[in-house]
């Protein structure tokens, strides 16, 4: 690679700077300061990344720039063209562009890949070259430092070979030891074979669950056949328990099943009831039938004591009692109407006396005209007398306004003020309107004058001037005339100028001031006048008052005339309405005449009064109706006592107008009585009759039964009937209990042979049997409970398992810890490989590199020493060197330019060996300050003729040997 | 209308992996949960009252076969006769007939022989429905009985293939029993292919559907995500799935990026993120910290936190359990040893062999250790590295 051109952004103190770089050998010469460990540190920079915190090396961010990086131009061998890559602030480290001529752009992997993964650290080890890194050599260029360096190349770590292998060992150790007990993976494998063993146990347990669940089976199937036999037994022996308890039935059956079979006598169906029933019902009739006969006679007795009244009788009375409700109700018609009358007489009395009647004017007129003639003659009355009193006011009030204003008038005639008072203010008014007008005059008049004094004054003063200046010119004109002996316009011009001089003297003026004077005297003349007035006479009032109070005067003296007239008319129109008055008071009189009222009565009363004759005349003509009512009424009453008084006389019953209905209603209902009681007798004789009739047809049909009952049986009597029936009961309860017992045993199925069979047998027999079974019974069951507990027992063992996930479990620790086995395993063996392979390498780099990389030094180093030294030797005490006398040298021993050289040496044959892996430009910085003119030469020439890489020599002293096309003056460049 | 179950791949009971040793609790849910899916899936199968349940393989694992496996299976396939429901079992690879104890399944339960059989059963809605498959009988002498899956001509039901193998594109290096292609299936014109074996839930086809359930609970880091089983619900036209997951320990693979390196900050970011995924659920996760800076974080720090987060699942109940906590510099500087070395020795066989036969050698370790062969040279070179930096940061 090669650098060809730098253009830095902003790096330290370095901004905005491109350096030219493109060729093979560049001396960068530059004072302290100019920048030259800036430069380094960009290159490294820009290609391997911004230092970082931990490099321990400034990051030279520009302080005065905000850019931060730049971009740097290469050559690679194997590109076409340049490469411009370009570092600028972003991530810790910076972000890298790479562009190439053909516009691509690739990224920072790019750029790693193409160094080979060179890191800044082994690049600065191996290609740059400064003072300090060539002191010590026996130090810095140790066999294994060399090797480190060799194996540096490609492998590209920062770290340690040995650093590494020893942590890798340390940590193989912690996990894994052919022998050991205690790393981890030992552990783990102790505790594994633990669990395998404890596996290998619970499988075969599990093992045997096949065995037991075939024992289960048969043990189930043994259980299974004990219990049928069991339930087989079970069943005799309840059969038998029945035949025990049905065995006194059974015994009983037999007898009965020969009883039953004797053939019955025919017996009638519930023969004692009925036949008891009849006899007791034939001593009833008979005694019920005397019962009846006895009070059939008492009956008869009674009828023949009671009389039955007649009908038409009744009718008749009945008829009178109807009239009762009409004969009342026309009493008391008559008796109100009586009571009527006599209020309405009252009432009449009470009103005539409101009216002041003694007797009643039917004549007189009380019609409605009458009524609204009296109504318009009160209205108009009422009118008249309003307007009076309204008249008799006003009259008041104008009265006391006259001798109001006489009063005001006598007031105003005493304030008036004299005629010759006001025309003397006129006077002096006009007199102080002119004085003031005179002297406004006055100063306006001053102020013109003034003015045009002024301007004039300033105008004479020029013309003055100017004729000045003509007479002296004259007067000079003159003069030189007569120096220059021209005499005679010498002489005229003098004079004329002489002669100009003095007009102006004379012609100077004073101003005039008569004007003023005569003002000021009219004005002096004025204000004596007002004066002399003001002295004379009072003028402390005002022109416009005295004129005012004139006026009020005038005016006052109208309205007295005006309000006298107003009196007189008012008198007259009262003296009108007072006659109205009069003659209306007449015509009421009249009216009360007319209608026969008291003269005193009020005006106002008489419609009323109209009122209440109406009322009596209605009232008298009420009381006529009455009267002819009431006669009717009374006329009727009179003939139903006349016709009634004669019928009651038959009857026995005397007339009374009050008590006549009372007595005819308890006759009638007397009657009433007694004929119903006849009826009721008669009714009870015919029912007892026929009662005795159908009791003595009774006895008959009861006897006739109690014969055929006694028939049926053939029993004579009473007591052989009694025989039969308990002969009968008998036989039918047999025949029941046989029937019940039949059944019960039928349905506990005891057939016909079986029960004739248990019939015979005793039952101690049947005891025995019963206990026999019992004990087979019990013998059963032990067996039964012995096979259960052994199922149950085998039961638990499977369920115990089958509940157990002890193995399952064991599983799944065996599985986990395996695959942390696997784990740890991979760790180890990953670790391993590198291991291996670390060690694989460092073998092979110093069997196969480090010979050819000293053979290579030593060919340098004999040649930039001209062969002093002819060999390099790597042994046990570190490098030695050897002069061409043969001698050997430690570095220690060797000058400080010759061990320079020597570490030089070493360092090119090592880039040179490494060139498979990394061609890239060194740097070298001041490095041959020790070196004289000579060794310095020999090392340049080798450094730009046979080294193959590009070389950038920073350096301080400049050398001159060097074309200046190859160097860079860093100063000037550098503000 | 048939309504029916698609699991697969339950391997109950069987063991789990992880990196770390797993505490006492958590332990104890690991070692339950393929159980709970499995009485999870029964429950919905009660409750939704599916015509029936398929399981195609692999339903116990040899790992772990053990009779609580069995009696667990036993029981619930008993609580699926109470409601009714049948169950049609093919074995697979992990459960052959041959092993195990044999238990007698209760009457609702169908086994398919290691003959190709044919079973017919009618649904509740009375559709008839032909159920095809065969079991394995030995885990290492099986066949590719796929020929001899009858072809459908009838025209008449529905045909339901049950298959325990590997689908010829499957990129899973699980062992390859029974290759088949989808060509292979549609040729039987079935109306739905009920797969197992692969643990990763996969729709081959849709028409007709072939599918893989994927296992019922995920059991190490490689089988992340939910699991579960699929409702297969349709007529002989179209038969439609759906997935409903059951599992109980979710097992997944995280990132989380951080901006402050130090032990405390990677504390409060982990424990934070945990909190927001306890919410889902109980978790099991690979966590990779990634970091871009010039900080590192110690080994030994490193080792601190994880442990503490390790303490902080103590009792919890929905744990986030971090097998695993890896940090990834964006930036850090290579030291890219292998390439070198790759370049001049990786190519040595005799050097893997001499560092992997430190562990091989010892008949104590290395019946623990998978076959030699399964170990990628690249992929433990690798390893090594990153745990040669890890040790450098001390």
């Amino acid at each position: 690679m090669k650098i060809i051109g730098l253009d830095i952004y902003g790096y330290g103190k370095i901004t905005e700077t491109k350096f030219d770089t493109n060729k093979q050998f560049v001396q960068l010469f530059g004072e302290n300061e100019a920048g030259k460990s800036t430069m380094q540190s960009f290159i490294h920079s820009i290609l391997f990344g911004f230092p970082t915190r931990k490099e321990q090396e400034p990051r030279r961010e520009p302080r005065m720039h905000n850019l931060y990086g730049g971009k740097i131009t290469v050559e690679f061998p194997d590109e076409s063209g340049t490469v411009e890559i370009e570092r600028i602030k972003g991530k810790v480290q910076g972000d890298v562009k790479v562009y190439f001529e053909d516009g691509t752009v690739r990224g920072e992997e790019w750029l790693i890949k193409k160094l080979n993964f060179i890191d800044k650290r082994t690049y600065r080890s191996i290609f740059s070259f400064d003072v300090l890194g060539l002191q010590d050599i026996h130090k810095n260029m140790t066999e294994d430092k060399l090797q480190e360096y060799l194996l540096r190349a490609g492998a590209l770590g920062s770290h340690e070979y040995d650093e590494m292998l020893s942590a890798i060992d340390t940590e193989l150790g912690t996990i894994y030891k052919r022998n050991g007990s205690k790393p981890e993976l030992n552990k783990e494998m102790a505790e594994m074979s633990e669990l395998n063993d404890k596996i290998r146990a619970l499988e075969q347990v599990e093992e045997r669950y096949d065995t037991l669940t075939h024992e289960r089976l048969k043990s189930e199937e043994a259980l299974n056949f004990t219990k049928d036999g069991l339930h087989q037994l079970e069943s005799i022996r309840k059969q038998k328990m029945k035949e025990v308890v049905y065995h006194k039935d059974i015994k009983e059956w037999k007898n009965l099943e020969s009883q039953v079979n004797i053939e019955p006598i025919n017996f009638p169906e519930k023969g004692i009831e009925r036949y008891e029933k009849m006899k007791h019902q034939l001593q009833q009739s008979e005694q019920d039938i005397a019962l009846r006969t006895e009070k059939l006679k008492a009956l008869e007795a009674e009828l023949a004591g009671i009389e039955k009244p007649d009908g038409e009788t009744i009718t008749h009375l009945e008829g009178i009692l109807k009239k009762e409700p009409e004969i009342k109700q026309k009493r008391m018609e008559h008796k109100r109407l009586a009571s009527e009358i006599a209020s309405n007489e009252e009432a009449i009395g009470l009103l005539m006396r409101d009216i002041g009647w003694s007797e009643e004017h039917h004549e007189v007129d009380d019609s409605n005209i009458v009524k609204d003639s009296v109504q318009s003659l009160l209205s108009k009355l009422d009118e008249v007398a309003l307007e009076e009193q309204f008249l008799v006011r006003e009259f008041d009030q104008v009265k006391s306004d006259v001798s109001h204003y006489d009063k005001e008038l006598a007031q105003l005639e005493a304030e008036q003020i004299s005629e010759t008072r006001i025309r003397k203010k006129q006077e002096l008014m006009d007199k102080e309107f002119e004085l003031k007008e005179k002297e406004k005059m006055f100063s306006l008049i001053e102020k013109d004058y003034e003015r045009e004094k002024r301007k004039r004054n300033k105008s004479s003063r020029m013309q003055q001037m100017l004729i000045i200046g003509v007479g002296i010119i004259a007067l000079l004109v003159g003069i030189f005339y007569l120096a220059g002996s021209e005499w005679v316009i010498g002489s005229a011009s003098a004079v004329a100028g002489a002669l100009i001089l003095l007009l102006l003297t004379l012609n100077r003026e004073k101003p005039d001031e008569s004007l003023k004077e005569d003002y000021q005297k009219e004005v002096a003349e004025l204000q004596e006048a007002i004066e002399t007035i003001n002295r004379n006479h009072d003028m402390e009032f005002e022109l416009s008052t005295a004129r005012e109070l004139k006026m009020d005067l005038k005016e006052l003296k109208a309205k007295r005339i005006s309000t006298h007239v107003r009196l007189e008319e008012l008198k007259e129109t009262l003296s009108n309405k007072e006659a109205l008055h009069d003659s209306l008071n007449t015509d009421l009189s009249k009216m009360k005449t007319d209608l026969k009222i008291d003269m005193d009565m009020e005006n106002k009363s008489m419609p009323d009064a109209i009122h209440t004759i109406r009322e009596i005349k209605q009232k008298r003509n009420q009381i006529n109706r009455y009267q002819v009512e009431m006669d009717n009424l009374t006329r009727e009453l009179q003939e139903f006592k006349s016709s009634v008084k004669e019928d009651l006389m038959h009857y026995g019953i005397h007339y009374d107008d009050a008590s006549v209905f009372h007595d005819v209603k308890n006759a009638v209902s007397g009657m009433h009585k007694d004929e119903a009681d006849y009826t009721r007798l008669n009714e009870q004789i015919t029912l007892l009759q026929n009662e005795n009739k159908v009791l003595q047809d009774s006895v008959k049909e009861a006897q006739h039964e109690i014969n055929s009952l006694l028939d049926q049986v053939l029993a004579e009597d009473e007591e052989t009937y009694y025989y039969y029936a308990r002969k009968d009961d008998e036989h039918r309860r047999n025949v029941r209990r046989y029937n019940e017992l039949d059944e019960k045993l039928g349905e506990e199925h005891f057939d016909y042979d079986a029960r004739n069979a248990l019939a015979d047998i005793l039952m101690s027999e049947l005891r025995e049997e019963e206990e026999d079974i019992v004990e087979q019974i019990e013998a059963l069951n032990d067996k039964v409970h012995v096979e259960q507990k052994t199922l149950a027992e085998l039961n638990s063992e499977i369920a115990m398992m089958e509940s157990d996930g002890k193995l399952s479990e064991l599983h799944h620790l065996y599985e986990m810890k395996k695959s942390y086995i696997q784990n740890i395993s991979r760790d180890y063996m990953s670790l391993n490989y590198i291991r291996i392979l670390i060690e694989a390498h460092i073998r092979k780099i110093k069997d196969e590199r480090l010979p050819v990389v000293i053979e290579e030094a030593r060919t340098i180093f004999q040649k930039i020493t001209n062969g002093r030294y002819i060999n390099i030797i790597y042994d046990d005490d570190g490098v030695k060197v050897k002069h061409d006398n043969g001698q050997l040298f430690h570095p220690l021993e060797l000058s400080q330019s010759t061990k320079e050289m020597l570490y030089i040496s070493l360092r090119l044959s090592l880039i040179k060996a490494l060139k498979g892996y990394y061609r890239l430009p060194l740097i070298i910085d001041d490095a041959f300050v020790h070196f004289d003119k000579e060794r310095k030469k020999i090392i340049m020439d080798y450094l730009r003729n046979e080294v193959q890489d590009q070389v950038l020599y920073f350096t301080c002293n400049l050398d001159n040997s060097i074309p200046a096309s190859q160097t860079i003056k860093l100063k000037e460049k550098v503000k | 209308m048939v309504k029916f179950i698609h699991c697969a791949d339950l391997h109950l009971d069987s063991p789990f992996k992880s990196r770390s040793k797993m505490i006492p609790g958590i332990f104890d849910v690991l070692t339950e949960s393929t159980y709970i899916s499995v009485k999870r899936m029964i429950d919905y199968a009660i409750q939704e009252k599916v015509d029936f349940l398929v399981i195609a393989g692999d339903m116990f694992d040899a790992a772990n076969r053990t009779l609580k496996s069995e009696v667990f299976m036993k029981r619930q396939f008993g609580r699926l006769k109470e409601a009714g429901i049948f169950v049609y079992i093919i074995h697979g690879n992990h459960d052959p007939l041959t092993d195990g104890f044999k238990a007698e399944w209760p009457d609702n339960v169908t086994v398919f022989g290691d003959n190709v059989e044919t079973y017919e059963m009618v649904s509740s809605n009375g559709e008839r429905i032909f159920l095809h498959g065969f079991s394995y009988f030995m885990d290492d002498t099986y066949e590719n009985r796929l020929e001899e899956y009858p072809v459908n001509t009838m025209n008449e039901g529905i045909h339901i293939g049950l298959l325990h193998g590997t689908y010829s594109h499957s990129q899973s290096i699980q062992k390859r029993y029974t290759e088949f292609n989808l060509q292979m299936l549609n040729e039987k014109l079935y109306h739905y292919w009920a797969l197992g074996h692969i643990h990763q839930r996969e729709e081959l086809s849709d028409l007709p559907p072939v599918h893989y359930p994927g296992n019922i609970q995920g059991r190490h880091k490689n089988e992340h995500g939910e699991k579960g089983f699929l409702v297969v619900e349709g007529d002989d036209v179209y038969l439609s799935t759906r997935f409903i997951p059951v599992q109980e320990i979710i097992f997944a693979e995280y990132e989380l990026e951080v901006e402050n390196l130090s032990k405390q900050s990677i504390y409060q970011a982990i424990a934070e993120f945990k909190n927001r995924l306890r919410d889902k659920g109980k978790h099991i996760i690979q966590l990779t910290i990634i970091y871009d800076g010039d900080e590192e974080l110690t080994g030994a720090d490193l080792t601190e936190v994880i442990e503490l987060l390790k303490e902080d699942e103590r009792d919890v109940k929905e744990f986030v359990w971090i097998d695993d906590l890896k940090v990834r510099y964006l930036h850090q500087d290579n030291i890219a040893l292998i390439n070198d070395i790759k370049a001049s020795h990786s190519s040595d066989e005799e050097l893997f062999k001499e560092a992997v036969n430190a562990l091989y050698m010892d008949p104590r370790v290395n019946r623990y250790l998978d076959p030699v062969q399964d170990i990628d040279p690249e992929a433990l070179l690798e390893e090594g590295e990153e745990r040669l930096r890890m040790l450098m940061r001390k």
